[in-house]
C-alpha cells in the first residue's frame, strides 16, 4: 500500500476558498441583474451601474484601487498555485510508519541538554535538518557541550538524520 | 479539511483572470498599452440590453453558484468507509469494521509509547484503510521507545491484517502544553 507522507495544507487553499467566495458573488451580481430587468425587484441593476462607468475617460479612485488589489490578489492566486506543500513532520528510520514533527524534535532535544551535568538552561530550534541547541552552563562546567551532545544524539537515535550544532554561554557566578 | 485537485489549476485561471482585469484598468488609467481605446462601451451597452443576456445572466448566475457551492463542499472532510473487504480463498466474503480497530490502537499507542492525547483518523488509500494517530510527544521521550512502539503497532497491525488491508502511521506532535512545566529542575 503505497501512502503519501505526511504534508501542511498547501498554500493553494486559503486561495481556493476565497475563489470559491469571488464565483458565489459574481453568481448574485448576475442573478440581480436579471431579477433587476425582470422586474423582481425594484433596485436597479448592479452590473448596468459597474458597466456604466466605463463611459469614463478615466476610472475613479475606487475602480483603480480595486484594479490594483485584483492584480495583486491575482498575483497572490498564481504563486500560491504553485508553491507545494510543506512536509509537516519528519520520517524515523526503522520498520514503524512513525513519523515526528519538528516541534517534538525540539521538545526532547531541549529536555536531553537540559538533563547534561552543568547546564541550566537550554533552548533548541530545529530548521530544515540542522538541530541548533543554545545552552546556559553553570561555571565551571566548559567541558559540558560534549555531554550535551551526546545526550542529544542518544536522546534522538534513530528519529531522524540531524546535524546538532551547540552554542554554550557559561551563566555568572 | 481535504485538498481538492482542483485547487490548484482552478487558482491559476482565477489568478490570470484577476491579474488580466488588474492590468485592464491600469491600462484605463495610464494608457499604457492602448487596449482601452480600442473597448468600445456602447456596443458593451448593446450587448446587455438585447433581451437574451438577463436570462444568459441568469444561467450564468446559476452555473457559477453550483461552481462556487461544489468547490466549498469539496474540502469538507468525507468519512472514511468503515468496513474494509478481507482477502478470502472461498466464495464467502469477510467484510471487518474498521472502525473498530483505531480505538485499541490509540490505547496500545499510549501505553507503549512516552506520549499523550492520541487521537486518530481513518482515510481510504488504494487498496484498504490507512489508521493515523496522532500524538502528542512527552519531552522526556527518547526516540528508540517511539520507534519500538511504531514497529510495534505496525506488527500487530500487518499480524492481524496479512494482506495489508489495513496499516497504521503514528505522528508525533510536539508537547501540548510546553509551558505546564514551571518548577526549576534540580540537578
Amino acid at each position: 500500500m503505497k501512502i503519501r507522507e505526511p504534508r501542511r495544507r498547501p498554500a493553494a487553499a486559503w486561495p481556493a476558498v476565497l475563489g470559491a467566495v469571488l464565483l458565489a458573488a459574481l453568481a448574485v451580481l448576475f442573478a440581480q441583474h436579471t431579477a433587476a430587468e425582470r422586474g423582481w425587484t425594484a433596485q436597479p441593476s448592479w452590473l448596468r451601474e459597474a458597466l456604466a462607468a466605463l463611459h469614463d475617460r478615466e476610472p475613479s479612485v475606487w475602480v483603480l484601487a480595486a484594479g490594483v488589489a485584483s492584480a495583486l490578489l491575482g498575483l497572490w492566486f498564481l504563486v500560491a498555485a504553485f508553491v507545494p506543500a510543506r512536509r509537516s513532520h519528519l520520517s524515523a528510520e526503522g520498520p514503524g510508519d512513525l513519523w515526528i514533527s519538528p516541534r517534538a524534535v525540539e521538545a526532547m532535544a531541549a529536555d536531553a541538554a537540559e538533563r547534561a551535568p552543568g547546564v541550566l538552561h537550554a533552548a533548541t530550534e530545529l530548521r530544515r535538518r540542522r538541530l541548533k541547541v543554545k545552552a546556559l552552563l553553570a561555571p565551571g562546567h566548559e567541558a559540558a557541550v560534549a555531554d550535551i551532545l551526546e545526550s542529544v544524539g542518544d536522546r534522538l537515535a534513530g528519529l531522524a538524520d540531524l546535524e546538532v550544532a551547540v552554542q554554550a554561554k557559561e551563566g555568572g557566578r | 479539511m481535504r485538498r481538492p485537485a482542483i485547487d490548484r489549476p482552478a487558482g491559476v485561471l482565477l489568478g490570470l483572470l484577476l491579474l488580466a482585469a488588474g492590468a485592464a484598468v491600469v491600462d484605463w488609467r495610464f494608457d499604457l498599452a492602448g487596449v482601452w481605446d480600442r473597448l468600445d462601451p456602447d456596443r458593451v451597452d448593446a450587448v446587455v440590453d438585447a433581451d437574451w443576456f438577463a436570462w444568459a445572466a441568469l444561467g450564468a448566475a446559476a452555473v457559477l453558484a453550483v461552481l462556487a457551492l461544489w468547490w466549498l463542499l469539496a474540502r469538507l472532510p468525507r468519512p472514511a468507509e468503515g468496513r474494509v473487504a478481507l482477502a478470502s480463498s472461498g466464495a464467502d466474503r469477510i467484510d471487518l469494521d474498521a472502525r473498530s480497530v483505531a480505538p485499541r490502537l490509540r490505547a496500545d499507542l499510549e501505553r507503549r509509547a512516552p506520549v499523550d492525547r492520541v487521537t486518530s483518523r481513518r482515510f481510504d488509500v488504494r487498496g484498504g484503510q490507512l489508521i493515523e494517530l496522532r500524538s502528542h510527544v512527552d519531552p522526556r521521550a527518547d526516540g528508540e521507545s517511539l520507534r519500538n512502539a511504531a514497529a510495534g503497532l505496525a506488527d500487530e497491525v500487518a499480524a492481524a491484517f496479512p494482506d495489508g488491508e489495513v496499516a497504521v502511521r503514528v505522528l508525533v506532535d510536539g508537547p501540548r502544553r510546553e509551558r505546564a512545566r514551571k518548577t526549576p529542575r534540580v540537578h
